[in-house]
């Protein structure tokens, strides 16, 4: 039971999390080239547009970033024996996304949420510049100690713990690129699709004077989709031609090879993500070819209303072929799952995983209701001083 | 550099993490938690909700980081503190998580509803959190009921034990005073002036320096002390320590009977720096002290991880702690500006 518990638990912390996260990685993406032709053209529509997509990253971005720290804890109260078997080699890509990225991502975040509209054109690409840079490296990092757990390199086990040899290996451990390069193309497609959904309800339910603003964010959001959807597959074959090598049991589950259970799973799974990704290609190329008649389309712009989940769904399966792939492995043929779990009173990990439920629950319709309310205001534009209103 | 010497530096490493958290993140959490005694309409509870909600997010990844390093460098006091704690560490999470949401989107709709359930949920929250660091860290610095096979002698609930609750208040109190000043220096109009009053009128500054005093003398069930360690036994210098937190309580004191903002929030948070340095040099060198039997404790020595791992690990922290306090001193510095009212 308690096995069962911690790991619905942190199954559960960690999906919720990752609805945050992929949007804010990617949102962020696209804020700043809006900042940049702000920047160098001076053309105000663009800080207009980076100022509403901005209230869409911080609502997120602020759900997201408390959500991260319920992994941190349960590390040590749901893991400890993991944490203890691997702390050596894992706990340095994460104290390296603390100290390398966290705090630049968080102290900027700060000053783009209270006093963006008081910063000069410079400023404002500094800031922008400043917390892309911080979610670009705390992916990387975060990342990089999963590309451990998926392919450990740079460490010998000594037959009860880990013992780090070389933290070079440890960083350009392929396992971490491959898959960092291929997750970030699918943070900044979903991003891109939110902002043509939600330039595409600008359209049908908007306000007259800022029609002109959204046709601008949505070729710049359908053009994103384009380019990562075209991207996402050859990054992904190049990332499956590698896992022949090295993790060929994930290959045979892909393949069909071996079935039953979980194995088949991630063979669904993988199917279901390539199938939606080239549905994404399709949509993006035909709003890119047919932009007038899109502009124009109500039913165009009901349907991607209706379809912003797709993207989401589409990362779930990603990841679930990255994880169940590599069932019942914690550390890749190192340390198994049912070995890394803490034994604790089985009562207080039912309080743990009701609460969170609870709590989380809570911040899901708290964060929905606040993002829906925000995209209807659409543009605002401030009477100089604070951004708090 | 041995393996003992980077077991010690790998040790002040996570204090001094600890003690640059904590110090930032009590004015913060205190003016925060003030906010509902001093403000006496929106406009005026938004100056509070600025001076702390542009900072916190940033200061919050001090404790990000003095977590993370425990995890990767004692990875066996990680585990052990967190699995005993397990209760205390999400209700921990829960304020964090209470406070970092309802702080940026008390103004994000227009409900009025809304607006107190998050101005309610912030003020809880940040009391909560500093008041739970408060036991947590005054229970590190007397220690834990560690048996001799490393087992933890009673449930978490001893974690309530007198000083843990006093050293809770103190937190707590010191926080509301720290506070005070820091809303005292960063607002125009009245906001600030209510709030110096408000923790004299409560009596805060006396509970404050109060509850300090019984943390520091230690009324607890054993007979550990804040100077478990080896250091305070080796050199009676180290007594210096507990006297300067003693002094400046009670400057804080003072300057808050005579309603002084800005010696009110300097010498509050020299109070708590003193007071976390004391306590990190009595514990020294253990990680979790045992305050059954001293021998049973973990130390340093016995939690580090290997050499090479330590050195990752300190590389990083010398090249980009120096960067991270330039860019947010730049931030304080550039970005602490008087708020006025209705700066809209």
């Amino acid at each position: 039971m308690l096995e069962i518990l911690s790991r619905m638990q942190f199954a559960f912390t960690i999906a919720f999390h990752f609805i945050f996260v992929p949007l804010t990685v990617g949102l962020i993406i696209i804020i700043m080239m809006f900042e940049i032709r702000y920047f160098i053209k001076d053309d105000d529509r663009f800080r207009m547009l980076s100022n509403y997509f901005s209230d869409i990253f911080l609502i997120n971005y602020a759900f997201g970033i408390v959500t991260g720290i319920a992994m941190t804890v349960q590390f040590g109260t749901n893991w400890a024996p993991y944490t203890v078997a691997m702390g050596e080699v894992f706990g340095s890509p994460l104290i390296l996304e603390v100290i390398a990225a966290f705090f630049l991502e968080s102290t900027f975040t700060g000053i783009w949420l209270f006093r963006r509209h008081s910063l000069s054109r410079k400023l404002r690409l500094f800031t922008i510049s400043m917390i892309t840079l911080g979610t670009m490296l705390s992916a990387m990092w975060i990342i990089s100690a999963n590309g451990f757990m998926q392919h450990p390199v740079g460490a010998v086990w000594d037959g009860s713990k880990i013992i780090l040899e070389d933290f070079w290996e440890l960083f350009f451990n392929p396992y971490t690129w491959h898959m960092y390069v291929h997750n970030h193309l699918s943070a900044l497609l979903l991003a891109g699709f939110v902002v043509l959904a939600i330039s595409s309800w600008q359209f049908l339910k908007g306000k007259e004077e800022h029609k002109h603003l959204f046709e601008l964010s949505a070729k710049y959001g359908a053009w994103t989709i384009l380019v990562a959807g075209i991207l996402l597959p050859i990054t992904g074959n190049s990332y499956l031609d590698y896992l022949n090598v090295v993790q060929p049991d994930k290959i045979a589950m892909i393949t069909g090879l071996t079935s039953g259970g979980l194995k088949t799973v991630v063979r669904i799974s993988f199917g279901s993500m390539v199938g939606l990704g080239s549905v994404f290609i399709v949509i993006s190329g035909y709003t890119i070819i047919f932009f007038k008649k899109f502009v124009k389309s109500e039913t165009l712009h009901k349907i991607y209303i209706w379809l912003v989940p797709l993207p989401y769904l589409a990362i779930i399966f990603g990841w679930m072929v990255t994880e169940f792939g590599r069932q019942p492995w914690i550390i890749y043929k190192i340390m198994k799952v049912s070995d890394g779990i803490s034994i604790v009173p089985v009562s207080q990990v039912w309080f743990s995983i009701i609460s969170l439920v609870i709590l989380y629950a809570i911040l899901f319709i708290m964060d929905y209701v606040l993002t829906i309310s925000r995209i209807k205001k659409g543009i605002i534009e401030p009477n100089g001083g604070e951004d708090n209103g | 550099m041995g393996s003992a010497t980077l077991a010690s530096i790998a040790f002040i490493i996570i204090s001094f993490t600890w003690i640059v958290y904590i110090v930032q993140e009590m004015f913060i959490t205190g003016s925060s938690a003030l906010n509902m005694a001093v403000s006496e309409n929106e406009a005026e509870r938004k100056q509070i909700q600025v001076i702390s909600g542009l900072h916190f997010d940033g200061i919050e990844v001090w404790l990000l980081a003095a977590l993370t390093l425990t995890l990767g460098l004692f990875p066996i006091v990680f585990a052990e503190t967190f699995t005993y704690l397990y209760v205390i560490f999400f209700l921990l999470l829960y304020a964090i998580i209470g406070r970092g949401v309802s702080i940026e989107v008390i103004y994000k709709l227009d409900s009025k509803k809304w607006v107190k359930a998050m101005v309610i949920t912030w003020t809880v929250s940040s009391a909560l959190l500093i008041f739970i660091l408060g036991v947590y860290l005054s229970n590190i610095f007397y220690g834990f009921p560690l048996d001799s096979s490393g087992e933890m002698a009673s449930n978490y609930f001893s974690l309530f034990n007198i000083t843990g609750i006093f050293g809770g208040l103190f937190f707590l109190s010191s926080a509301l005073v720290a506070g005070a000043g820091w809303i005292k220096i960063n607002t125009t109009g009245n906001v600030g002036d209510k709030a110096v009053k408000v923790v004299k009128k409560y009596g805060i500054i006396y509970i404050m320096f109060f509850s300090l005093m019984i943390t520091v003398m230690g009324f607890n069930n054993t007979d550990a002390s804040i100077y478990i360690g080896e250091l305070f036994s080796k050199s009676i210098v180290f007594f210096v320590l507990p006297i300067i937190t003693l002094v400046f309580a009670l400057i804080t004191l003072y300057s808050g009977f005579k309603e002084k903002g800005k010696s009110l929030f300097i010498f509050g948070l020299l109070t708590m720096a003193f007071f976390l340095i004391t306590g990190f040099v009595g514990i020294y060198p253990y990680m979790v002290p045992s305050n059954i039997l001293l021998s049973n404790g973990i130390t340093i020595y016995d939690a580090v991880v290997s050499n090479k791992a330590v050195n990752v690990v300190l590389i990083v922290v010398i090249i980009f702690y120096p960067m991270i306090f330039l860019y947010q001193g730049w931030k304080y510095k550039n970005f602490t500006k008087k708020v006025n009212l209705n700066d809209e």
